[in-house]
């Protein structure tokens, strides 16, 4: 994880990561959903991580994400 | 492929089976409207407009996406689907902000023509009202500017974006009813993925995406088109310049799905990069110097001038005192006047262009293994491939609409694509393997790759029996070249190289991509040779979809050669030290030919060092920052007692020059352009030069005058006419015969209909000759005082020296400044961080530029690119030649970084 | 008219995390059943016994898996549809809450049925309890062994995930569901190619309704013929009606098909209108199917009887609207309702919602213009006839009936001028 995914809790993010470990497109929009249930969002940071793990474009899962009532984009990580 | 037949709006219609009922409509000139179909994309069917009737089916059904079907009865118009038609484009205008009055859209506009087709009324729902003018993801960028109140929402542009260029950068964002086209949280356009390939401009049928800087310089009506090949690349896209003739100004480039070679498609810098025509810095008159410094001329004091100097010259030291480039960014018929004046009128061979600087070792690889030294199958073939092996090219940089034949190929079409290339290349997302081999350990890797194909016997032994010759030195060489042998070497597992010639061996057309990654080699050659080896071992030449491809840089690096600008070979490769030959040739240009090869580039270089070259003609080369060593190289162009510069700028090599000559650039002149895949296409003129600049061949033709040698043409054509008299492969050639299409050569006649590929049945020179290759180290390795290895390259949006693409302002903005990459370890350890100013140092210079810190690279490896006067990289890289081809070794030099100490 | 409770039998009778109770209720049979035949047998069961789709677009299930079936080697999926977001319907809740494990049974068998090795389960954003049900339900059936590698010692292996839906009534469109799950737009596509040929990832995918789902246990205990004794022959089972709107009992009944009337219906189990007044209309199919009129009451509860009465069964959601309300006035309820409900494909559902809810708001406020029931007519036309979805192409049928059946309601609000 990089160095600018902060504003939120890192480590809870790592551990759904790797409980959900490998990320890939078959469970994408589950970890997705679980990010927004835990952070209440879903901050740009992740889009970009989850995008390098999956081999997805950052437009598409963006794309998708606004695309729905119930999932919030952040452009920058809460504090 | 089986034939349809059916009926639309009662004619009787044949088509191919697969092909849809829209463009089966088409095939008879019925035009079903639609707003969100391109035949290079899946049908994505949003817009509706075309939905028809089918007999004997319940409802409507959209024609672009349904397929013909034997007996089926179609209408494409009645009462109801006309009022449903009007309907939906009255939704549409509902939604759309109706602005015909300003727009630079306006008659070109496919909703307006729906509009006034169907007598929509954009009322009939509510007009639109303006949103916000708030930033959009094109606020800032200065290529590409979108208007979300003009979109409808089709859907074009993010399919082109994902589909075609296989980027994604553009995206559908919000809900439903804020549906808009964005980038990945808005971000600007310049941040994100997009390479501004400008296609979802051309895709866009509302006027709500456009060319920034065509806006308000003329709409479609007042412009006109002029077909002609793009000057960057050797992909040879065929653009149309959008004139606006009052103003002398390309307003637009733009391209027609369907043409040859890129259906439509374009790059950053065919589709964005064309201020350089009719730019403020483009020269007008001739300048001579006086005192040291250029002063303006006339055209007459300038030509008398070279013609007294080089006339001198000649009689004091003899023809050989002279020397003259030409160049791959000209036309071949300027080529061919350029050569012969340097053959028959100064009496010289010592002629030679660029191309010695990026594929001399494909010509003499490709003419020693297969016989002929060009791209063996066409850019359109690698769509269909079996498995496409990519060495050397960072194809979507520098051939950017060739990789979309790649992509498309490995994405759509299940191509098994390699990539090897010791940097993460962007192609290395399609791959199915990439293989990071060590800058110059390609025959290693290659030999490796031919020792488990025969140890496995993967090898094609029929081809090899009745094809080839040489196989068991072949195999003998490459007996011992384990792939453990050679990962000591390349650093690439075994096991991935046993992969790689699997993938490659497997396949049932395999095609080889290479360019100067593999050729800018002291062991250029031999890289090339052992490419031609591979394909040959596995029967992968003289086939469809199969062969050995080098990728050409320039837009005419290949007409160049074909037309003899080489010191060995007049037109059509035909030898200068054969007696017939040359005996041909005196007879057609009537005059006594010298009979020895003449110099290279970087030979004449060291002559003019040694003092026995004087005089040096520069015809649209640029040495003072292409060529390598520059210190070197620049001392030269200082010593040289007489210097020309034919150029439209004035470049960095014509501040040395003694006379300077403007000349006309690709728009505003006639003539051809040779592609990679050696297809001949027309270059015509659509804009006037600027003052007093003057065609390359007229400039050319008035000097031999001066020289007491006469040639004069009375255009273009007439020059091509004389270029198929003499030159056999381009025999079948002429200006008529390729005004719509372009054709392949060898065409030696006039109802051949060109080569798609070569080889075919027999090879050029007979046989395919295997031949075996040692491995050899590059020139220089890294040592203790020079650790690192450092390559130079291509970065998409320049081109060459930058003499054309650094005045763009889309061009400066994304790509300001030139910089090294390094790899985040080696950074830490020297204690860089990404932006940081840093000195490249190597034995034969030092230059500035910024650290770009990236995973693309492996550690221990620099690359940068070439294009930047301020950091020159050839600055540092060094001229050791390959003994053949005489091509320097720009891919691998020895060097040190540090940081710049800031003062305070 | 009386219930038959051939899926709602168990509702309530176990605790619904408990296996133990559901086997006890003769839960698993059915995959007992399966297991211990060829996959293509259980697609045979399933073709014989005539079920059909019950999340509104009543394909025959049997085609369904027989076409996901047949698809050689490579992934395949499995996802059930609980996603219930048509407008009065809350059927699937029942069971997804009070008989899950028969579901699960239903998913496993269809998955074993068609070859899929993973399967979904979708199940709509608002139903917060139902997913945490879910969640805690697949952790016991993977330790019951019944999810997982070799389930109860077979060959057949299955993965089960449960993603919740966010809040699209459009996602339950099988193809934006798909899409959902592909971390896509939920937007719709066009076919061919189905699902069943190119679905999930590109992959062979069967996406069935929970109701429809919940049958099939029943189907592979006791055999396509005793499931083919309820019902119609054309249209055999039964149906679950979620009925509400102006009734007294407003809730879930399962009925044979052909069984009884739309007005048996109402007056029987739902105790007839909430107030006692006379019925003005009724959406028997959900809040897309179109309006019938007291006069049509009489038609018989099955997908024919209802399309003869001149709507559609649909989800068989039976919203009744009591008088004195005006259509107008239930009219742009509903469109409140779809208004933001396009996937945002097909510009005249896209557009055509927007525009028809903006006229009725003004047929409703008095200020309409003469041409606008034109206007709603002319869009009506061209969303039913050219869109590619089932949303598009029905949303305009209840403004459509109700214009056709209570015009007067139209012409009174347009006159009447702006309050």
């Amino acid at each position: 994880m990089s160095e600018e995914m902060r504003g939120f809790d890192v480590q809870a993010y790592e551990e759904l990561v790797t409980e959900n470990s490998p990320v890939t497109e078959e469970n994408l929009f589950i970890v997705l959903g679980k990010v927004q249930d835990i952070f209440g969002g879903v901050p740009r940071e992740i889009v970009r991580d989850l995008a390098v793990r999956t081999g997805l474009a950052e437009a598409r899962i963006y794309g998708a994400l606004t695309s729905y009532r119930d999932f919030k984009v952040q452009a920058e990580g809460r504090d | 492929m089986k034939e349809i037949c059916l009926t639309i709006d009662g004619r009787e219609v044949k088509v191919r089976e697969g092909t849809t009922i829209l463009e089966a409509a088409k095939s008879v000139a019925v035009d079903i409207p639609n707003l969100c179909y391109d035949p290079r994309m899946a049908p994505i069917g949003m817009c509706r407009l075309c939905v028809v009737q089918i007999e004997s089916r319940a409802g409507l059904t959209t024609s672009c996406n349904t397929p013909v079907e034997e007996g089926m009865n179609v209408c494409t118009e009645n009462e109801e689907i006309a009022a449903i038609r009007k309907t939906i484009l009255e939704l549409i205008l509902s939604e759309h902000r109706v602005a015909c009055t300003s727009c630079d859209k306006e008659g070109s506009c496919k909703l307006q023509d729906y509009a006034y087709r169907y007598q929509a009324d954009e009322g009939r729902f509510g007009l639109a009202e303006r949103r916000t003018s708030r930033r959009n993801y094109a606020s800032n960028s200065e290529a590409i500017m979108y208007d979300p109140d003009k979109c409808i929402l089709c859907g074009l542009c993010v399919k082109y974006c994902a589909e075609v260029e296989m980027n994604e950068a553009l995206t559908f964002g919000g809900l439903v009813n804020e549906m808009e086209v964005t980038t990945a949280f808005g971000i600007d356009l310049e941040e994100s993925s997009c390479d501004l390939c400008g296609g979802c401009v051309e895709v866009c049928p509302s006027g709500a995406m456009m060319e920034r800087s065509a806006v308000g310089r003329g709409r479609q009506k007042e412009l006109t088109k002029t077909r002609t090949t793009c000057p960057y690349c050797g992909v040879g896209c065929q653009i149309d310049l959008n004139v606006n003739r009052k103003t002398n100004e390309i307003v637009r480039v733009s391209s027609e799905v369907g043409c040859i070679p890129n259906d439509g498609n374009l790059c950053v810098k065919g589709k964005f990069v064309m201020e350089f025509v009719g730019h403020e810095k483009r020269l007008r008159t001739p300048l001579i110097k006086r005192n040291g410094r250029l002063e303006q001329a006339t055209w007459e004091e300038a030509i008398t001038l070279v013609g007294e100097r080089l006339g001198r010259i000649r009689a004091e030291f003899g023809a050989d005192a002279i020397a003259g480039l030409s160049s791959a960014k000209c036309t071949n018929e300027e080529n061919y006047v350029f050569q012969k004046f340097m053959r028959a009128a100064v009496g010289t061979n010592n002629v030679d262009h660029c191309a010695r600087l990026c594929h001399a070792s494909t010509v003499a690889g490709l003419a020693r293994a297969f016989g002929s030294g060009a791209m063996t199958n066409s850019i359109e073939e690698l769509k269909n491939a079996g498995c496409i092996f990519v060495i050397g090219s960072n194809t979507t940089e520098a051939h950017p609409v060739m990789a979309l034949y790649i992509k498309e190929a490995a994405v759509k079409n299940g191509a098994k694509l390699i990539v090897a290339d010791p940097r993460a290349i962007d192609l290395v997302r399609f791959a199915g393997l990439h293989v990071a081999q060590k800058p110059g350990t390609d025959v290693a890797l290659i030999n490796a790759m031919m020792n488990v194909i025969i140890e496995e016997k993967l090898l094609d032994s029929e081809f090899i029996d009745a094809r080839t010759e040489g196989f068991d030195e072949l195999a003998d060489a490459v007996k011992d070249f384990t792939p453990e042998m050679a990962e000591k070497i390349t650093t690439v597992a075994a096991e991935k190289i046993r992969e790689a010639a699997r993938m490659y061996a497997g396949a049932a057309t395999a095609s080889i991509v290479y360019s100067m990654g593999i050729t800018q080699h002291t062991t250029g050659t031999d890289n090339v040779l052992s490419l031609a080896n591979l394909a040959m071992l596995t029967g992968n030449v003289g086939a469809e979809s199969t062969g050995v491809n080098p990728l050409r840089g320039q837009n005419n690096v290949q007409g160049a050669c074909d037309l003899g600008a080489l010191p060995n070979v007049y037109p059509g490769y035909q030898s200068v030290e054969d007696a017939a030959v040359r005996a041909k040739f005196e007879k057609a240009w009537g005059k006594e030919l010298p009979a020895k090869n003449g110099l290279t580039i970087v030979e004449m270089m060291h002559a003019i060092e040694q003092g026995s070259v004087k005089a040096l003609y520069m015809m649209g080369e640029n040495p003072a920052l292409s060529d390598p060593n520059l210190n070197r190289t620049r001392a030269a162009l200082e010593k040289v007692d007489f210097l020309v510069s034919q150029d439209i700028f004035l470049t960095e090599s014509g501040e040395y020059a003694d006379v300077v000559l403007p000349s006309v650039c690709f728009a505003e002149k006639d003539g051809t352009f040779t592609n990679t895949e050696r297809r001949v296409q027309r270059v015509r003129k659509a804009v006037e030069p600027p003052g007093g600049a003057r065609n390359d061949w007229e400039i050319i033709c008035e000097v031999a005058g001066e020289l007491g040698y006469t040639m004069a043409y009375e255009g273009a054509g007439q020059i091509m006419d004389e270029m198929a008299s003499v030159c056999p492969i381009y025999g079948g050639i002429s200006f008529e015969r390729i005004d719509s299409v372009g054709l392949q050569w060898p065409c030696p006649d006039k109802d051949h209909p060109g080569t798609k590929y070569l080889h075919k049945g027999r090879f050029t020179r007979g046989k395919g000759k295997f031949n075996a290759v040692k491995f050899k180290d590059p020139a220089e390795v890294p040592d203790d005082d020079y650790p690192f290895v450092l390559s130079t390259g291509r970065q998409l949006y320049q081109f060459h020296t930058g003499t054309l693409t650094r005045k763009s302002r889309v061009v400066n903005q994304v790509s300001p400044t030139g910089y090294v990459e390094i790899h985040p370890a080696d950074a830490e350890s020297l204690e860089i961080v990404d932006g940081d100013s840093i000195e490249v140092v190597s034995r034969r210079g030092k230059v500035t530029t910024k650290a770009k810190v990236t995973c693309r690279i492996e550690k221990g490896w620099l690359f940068m690119p070439f294009h930047f006067c301020e950091g020159p990289a050839n600055m540092l890289t060094i001229d050791a030649l390959d003994p053949l081809a005489k091509i320097p070794e720009y891919k691998v030099c020895a060097a040190a970084i540090r940081k710049v100490k800031m003062t305070s | 008219m009386k219930e038959t409770k051939l899926l709602t039998e168990r509702v309530g009778k176990y605790d619904p995390l408990d296996l133990k109770g559901y086997e006890a209720s003769g839960g698993l049979e059915g995959l007992n059943q399966a297991l211990a035949m060829e996959a293509e047998e259980v697609v045979e069961q399933v073709r014989r016994s005539g079920l059909t789709g019950r999340g509104g677009a009543g394909f025959p299930t049997g085609s369904k898996w027989e076409s996901a079936a047949k698809h050689g080697p490579g992934p395949k999926y499995l996802i059930c549809n609980a996603d219930e977001g048509e407008l009065g319907t809350f059927k699937d809740r029942v069971l997804l809450d009070g008989d899950p494990w028969a579901i699960l049974e239903g998913i496993l068998i269809g998955a074993y049925a068609t070859g899929a090795e993973q399967a979904y389960i979708y199940i709509k954003g608002e139903y917060e309890d139902t997913f945490g049900l879910w969640e805690k339900l697949i952790e016991k059936a993977r330790d019951a062994g019944l999810l997982g590698a070799n389930i109860l010692g077979s060959e057949f292996s299955l993965q089960l995930s449960v993603a919740k839906g966010r809040g699209l009534y459009i996602a339950g469109e099988e193809f934006a569901l798909i899409a959902s799950l592909e971390t896509r737009r939920a937007m719709s596509r066009l076919k061919p190619p189905y699902p069943t040929e190119q679905g999930l990832f590109g992959r062979p995918t069967v996406v069935n309704n929970v109701e429809t789902i919940a049958n099939v246990p029943f189907i592979l205990a006791k055999g396509w013929r005793e499931y083919r004794r309820f019902g119609l022959e054309d249209d055999p089972g039964t149906r679950m009606f979620s009925l509400s709107g102006d009734v007294k009992r407003p809730g879930v009944y399962e009925i044979e098909t052909g069984s009884g009337t739309l007005r048996g219906l109402i007056d029987e189990f739902g105790g007839g209108t909430r107030e006692g007044g006379a019925i003005k209309a009724v959406q028997p199919g959900g809040g897309t199917s179109a309006f019938l009129d007291e006069t049509s009451l009489d038609c018989t509860l099955s997908a024919e009887g209802i399309r003869k009465a001149g709507s559609s069964i649909g989800t068989a959601a039976v919203i009744v609207y009591e008088q004195p309300k005006s259509a107008v006035g239930m009219v742009k309820k509903l469109l409140e309702y779809y208004g933001n409900e396009s996937c945002g494909r097909c510009a005249p559902c896209r557009l055509g919602i927007k525009r028809m809810q903006e006229i009725i708001e003004r047929v409703n406020s008095g200020r309409a213009d003469v041409d606008d029931t034109a206007r709603l007519r002319e869009i009506g036309r061209a969303a039913i006839r050219a869109s590619t979805c089932g949303m598009g192409q029905v949303f305009p049928l209840p403004v459509l009936s109700a214009l056709e059946l209570f015009g007067q309601d139209f012409e009174a609000a347009v006159n009447k001028g702006p309050a």
